[in-house]
């Protein structure tokens, strides 16, 4: 009752419970909206101006993924463009082309991507490369129905074998779908994280602390749950909110019941506050303890292992991806509700997530201490 | 004489002023953790964990259900290429699927019974493959070398096929493939992660940690003058200009060589792409400092308390990442989206950093950047000056 009190007094607390989150889900979901990134602009210098050359062009140009944004005389030039960030990819025609594929010269097309901006490079690369490869398709195609062949002979004797690759779980490679799964908990985990450091450590540096657990009837585990648990309430709805607001008004794809994601969510919410029990009560300090937080927080988006797999990591950096419950998190959200693997699996994900509960009886004791004897340090 | 004597006092208060900051910049515990705990060990860690730059041999699981030499022959490739290593030969889609339930996999790659078959018979047959898409880069891989495994057994038939026709070598090839492709990676060119990501990462940290730590030392200085004001009411303190310029130069400097640090120091120790020299480090680094510099002094104010700096700006940083343009592409983001990111000297800095360092692009190429971080200077200078005055004001008629 205290913190509820407590809670409605501040503005900060407000802030950082309910605006907060509501704004970040407004911005992942406006920012996000497009999806699939279309029209990426690309260059093309034409050396040959045939009309072949210029039936490629038209082709790329005519596709969803990529526009024609310029055209350049020089090598040069183009790439003084993809130094400046105007394109992220350039084509580049050779001259005689035409003349060249008529006498089977075989001349050849290069292509350059920026790697530098990884999404919008590598977008250009499998877009170019597949259409270059349907081109190269195209004109073998019509040598063949020259010679009289149909096309379905035609089309077997190109291509015998056809790669079928499928994405499971998230089939329209959609990157709203991709990001805000796991940026949307990862920005909820932050600000429990801060706001369970805050809400104790100000207790200390006001030193109130003393009143607190004497309300609580000196019981530090009373006074602990009886403080979080009006976050924990808050904090849940905003997941739930998050969730349901993905799943079923955003339609991401599902593949098993929206519950394994609440209980999912849920499980988060009170595991990361266990982990900010353990900051606080390492650091006894709310100014330290909140940066501690912070660093913490931040890098548990890269501990996530959405972005960059944690196999790749050295050897004993991928040890401390236990420390983060969002890893698991992850795990189970792909596991459970993306691929829809029975929860069977995912055992051992649980069990870890219910682990993190009892990892603040590390700092029990240092936690009881700075609490009662209020020697926060002043200056 | 007269003018002599007010540029010496001007200086002598800016030098009074710039060395009281720096007392209280190593005074504070929480500030030194936000500047030098964070500006300088954060790079490292980020460092070492994307050291591995791309990831190599993903395992994966292959049901050939067709078990011929041909198929056995794909099989051989695929695990040949960099990106996949055939971790398990599975029997059935069941087993494989199971495999990929257990994390022990990451993909699937399925040949049909009919493979073989097929192709003798000069049908078009099918190879199948699966991943998670779930981690981008696992599907990345597979589709990447499976592709290119299909793509180039598919020539070799052909080619095959042309040359019992009765065709040379070189006529069937030139049928095969009319034309050539080559695709070079020009910047960046292993493709590698961390060269992607840790240029921004860098850039952001640097603006994070500066406007957080401008903020805790606003806070502290507001509790703990019995007003709360944030600039305390001190006779010798008369012109707000030098405050501003004396508080500002003390971040500067020690900005200046943090800024050294992560720019320079960080992709040479980590073989980022590194195209700065300490000379044009220094070109792009004095706009982009300026600009963070007065863009926290400017917001500090808005920090009543210590704690809130960090508690609130914290949470930006990954928003802010996105908007810079730099992993989404800058051509795809929402106008507003984008008209509110050039509030930020992050996302200058980020694109500027990026083709200047990564990309080898010069100063004047990134023109357009720099223009961009100068405006936000002269701004955000002239906020804080005002803001700054107003404070004093405020302070002036308090203490009457």
């Amino acid at each position: 009752m205290r913190e509820l009190r407590r809670f409605v007094s501040r503005p900060i607390y407000v802030l950082m419970t309910i605006i907060l989150p509501l704004g970040f889900l407004l911005f992942y979901s406006t920012f996000l909206n497009e999806g699939y990134p279309e029209q990426l602009p690309l260059g093309v210098i034409d050396h040959d101006n045939s009309s072949l050359s210029r039936n490629i062009i038209r082709q790329i140009d005519a596709t969803q993924q990529t526009k024609v944004a310029a055209r350049y005389l020089h090598f040069t030039d183009a790439r003084k463009d993809m130094q400046q960030g105007q394109i992220y990819a350039f084509i580049e025609i050779p001259g005689n082309l035409q003349k060249d594929v008529y006498s089977g010269l075989q001349p050849t097309i290069h292509y350059y991507y920026n790697q530098s901006f990884f999404v919008a490079g590598s977008l250009l690369l499998k877009d170019m490369e597949i259409m270059l490869n349907t081109i190269c398709a195209g004109v073998n195609l019509n040598t063949r129905q020259l010679k009289g062949q149909g096309v379905e002979e035609s089309m077997s004797q190109i291509l015998p074998i056809v790669p079928e690759i499928h994405a499971i779980g998230n089939p329209y490679m959609n990157y709203s779908v991709y990001l805000s799964n796991i940026l949307l908990p990862g920005m909820l985990q932050l600000m429990i994280l801060m706001t369970i450091v805050y809400c104790i450590g100000i207790e200390l540096k006001k030193s109130s602390s003393k009143i607190w657990l004497r309300d609580a009837g000196g019981s530090m585990f009373q006074a602990i749950v009886g403080k979080l648990l009006p976050y924990t309430i808050i904090f849940s709805c905003i997941g739930f909110f998050y969730e349901i607001f993905l799943f079923k008004f955003m339609h991401f794809p599902i593949n098993s019941s929206l519950w394994w994601m609440i209980l999912d969510t849920f499980l988060l919410v009170i595991a990361t506050e266990g982990v900010a029990i353990v900051m606080i009560g390492i650091v006894p300090v709310l100014r330290d303890g909140l940066c501690f937080a912070g660093l913490y927080g931040i890098l548990a988006f890269s501990y996530s292992g959405l972005i960059f797999p944690i196999e790749g990591m050295p050897a004993i950096l991928q040890g401390l991806s236990y420390l983060f419950p969002l890893r698991f998190f992850f795990k189970i959200y792909q596991n459970v509700v993306l691929n829809d693997i029975s929860p069977d699996f995912s055992m051992i994900n649980y069990l870890i997530m219910l682990l993190y509960l009892l990892f603040p009886i590390v700092v029990w004791r240092r936690l009881h201490n700075a609490l009662t004897r209020l020697d926060y340090p002043k200056k | 004489m007269k003018h002599t004597s007010f540029f010496k006092t001007a200086l002598t208060d800016i030098a009074e002023i710039f060395t009281e900051e720096i007392k209280h910049i190593f005074k504070d515990s929480g500030v030194i953790i936000i500047f030098f705990g964070a500006g300088i060990l954060y790079p490292i860690l980020y460092g070492f964990i994307y050291r591995n730059e791309v990831l190599r041999d993903i395992p994966i699981a292959v049901v050939n259900q067709s078990n011929s030499a041909l198929s056995r022959d794909l099989v051989r490739k695929i695990d040949a290429t960099p990106d996949l290593k055939v971790a398990y030969k599975a029997n059935t889609m069941n087993e494989a699927k199971d495999l990929f339930a257990k994390n022990e996999v990451h993909g699937i790659v399925y040949i049909p019974a009919s493979f073989s078959k097929d192709l003798c018979k000069g049908k078009q047959t099918h190879v199948f493959a699966y991943s998670n898409i779930a981690t981008m880069l696992y599907f990345r891989g597979v589709y990447s070398a499976v592709n290119f495994v299909c793509l180039d057994f598919d020539e070799k038939i052909q080619v095959a096929n042309l040359e019992t026709k009765g065709l040379t070598v070189q006529q069937a090839k030139a049928t095969a493939t009319p034309i050539l492709r080559e695709g070079h990676p020009l910047y960046n060119s292993n493709s590698g992660f961390a060269s992607f990501l840790l240029p921004a990462a860098l850039i952001l940290i640097i603006q994070q940690t500066l406007v957080i730590g401008i903020g805790m030392l606003a806070g502290t200085a507001r509790e703990e003058n019995k007003y709360h004001q944030l600039i305390p009411y001190q006779r010798k303190y008369h012109g707000t200009l030098r405050i501003v310029t004396g508080k500002a130069l003390a971040y500067f400097i020690i900005y200046l060589f943090i800024g050294i640090y992560n720019l320079v120091l960080i992709p040479y120790m980590f073989q980022l792409p590194n195209y700065f020299t300490i000379g044009s480090a220094l070109q792009f680094l004095v706009p982009f400092l300026l600009a963070s510099v007065f863009f926290g002094m400017g917001i500090s104010v808005f920090f009543w308390v210590r704690e809130t700096s960090l508690l609130i700006y914290l949470c930006t940083s990954i928003p802010l990442l996105l908007i810079s343009g730099f992993s989404w592409p800058a051509s795809n983001i929402p106008i507003f989206w984008k008209m509110i990111s050039y509030f930020f000297p992050s996302t200058f800095g980020i694109q500027g950093f990026l083709k200047m360092n990564s990309m080898g692009a010069s100063i004047s190429q990134i023109n357009f950047e720099c223009m961009g971080l100068c405006i936000e200077a002269g701004i955000y200078f002239i906020f804080t000056f005002f803001v700054y005055r107003w404070q004093i004001r405020q302070s002036e008629i308090r203490m009457r």
